[in-house]
């Protein structure tokens, strides 16, 4: 059993994701990936595809990832901190910043191999399904870390899609599409249904700051 | 067996020795800093009961208050001292030190 202290350090740890916002900001660029792989396939003329998509995507990742932040920062200063409070987390040294980078990129690179091997030594058609299972082995971990049951859901949901993707057999750029547009919807729905909730039970306080130290 | 005898009261620390302070000491462990507002939802205190009990953690120089503005409105920012934070481990330590003494003598 956790003591209550336990337990407040834990919510603190959390709070970052209390009103659903990050969740709603990674959904957003998830779902423009989704968008571009479809718009490439649609619109793009063929000896571009490639390029534009090997561009394009790592732009996304790269601009989307900093515009959410700056998003997430300036929407919480006026939607969550003025309700529930204004924290400060440590910032990470940068030795455990690039051993986080490497076990990341490493994971990447053995998820990759997993893949490729399991798929070439049974079927194609086990990608989606694999690539389902290793995100939603992601998002568990990443609930499990920071104790928040609605990400178990979206794990079984990403995973469910990967199962959906191998049932369909989709032809490439069309699996990466149901990719990452479940994954995004997923994360704004999760996201939009928190944040309504968080906005319903936390309205705003009366300013009044006269007995503060 | 040498029973070990229990470490004296007098060992403890008496400011944390209060959950609401040590309440409010843990949480800021876990953070750079902390606003009022923050505090006062997480605790469940009053504004001027966490106020008192904030004085008390300042002067004894475990924590620092910071008031500051963000745009207009004021805000007050808490962060735990170098001086807080040993004082927690120590609490805990000590605290962790009764409870397996206890355990080991259940029937003292």
């Amino acid at each position: 059993m956790k003591s209550p202290l336990e337990t407040a350090q834990k919510r603190t740890r959390r709070y970052w994701y209390e009103d659903g916002l990050p969740e709603l900001a990674a959904g957003g660029v998830i779902c423009l990936m989704a968008l571009v792989n479809l718009a490439v396939a649609q619109l793009a003329p063929p000896d571009w595809k490639g390029w534009l998509s090997a561009i394009g995507l790592p732009l996304i990742v790269i601009g989307g990832g900093i515009l959410a932040r700056a998003l997430i920062l300036r929407l919480k200063e006026r939607l969550t901190y003025p309700r529930s409070g204004y924290l400060v987390y440590p910032r990470a040294k940068p030795s455990r910043r690039f051993l986080t980078a490497g076990v990341g990129m490493g994971a990447a690179f053995i998820v990759a191999v997993l893949t490729a091997w399991l798929s070439a030594a049974q079927s194609e058609r086990l990608i989606p399904a694999l690539t389902g299972l290793f995100a939603a082995l992601l998002i568990l971990f990443l609930g499990m870390r920071v104790g928040l049951v609605r990400f178990y859901l979206l794990a079984v949901w990403q995973f469910g899609w990967g199962l959906a993707g191998s049932r369909l057999n989709l032809p490439a750029p069309y699996d990466l599409v149901l990719f990452f547009g479940s994954l995004g919807v997923g994360l704004l729905v999760s996201g939009g249904v928190t944040l309504f909730r968080y906005l319903r039970n936390n309205p705003l306080p009366l300013a009044d700051n006269e007995d503060q130290p | 067996m040498s029973e070990q005898p229990l470490p004296p009261w007098s060992a403890v620390d008496r400011l944390l020795h209060e959950p609401a302070r040590l309440a409010i000491v843990s949480i800021l462990a876990v953070v750079e800093k902390a606003d009022f507002l923050y505090l006062q939802r997480e605790t469940g205190l009053t504004k001027g009961n966490l106020s008192a009990h904030l004085s008390k953690l300042e002067n004894a120089g475990y924590i620092q208050i910071e008031k500051t503005f963000k745009g207009k409105m004021p805000l007050t920012l808490v962060s735990l001292t170098p001086q807080g934070r040993t004082a927690l481990e120590i609490y805990l330590k000590s605290m962790k030190e009764w409870i397996n003494r206890m355990d080991q003598n259940p029937k003292e």
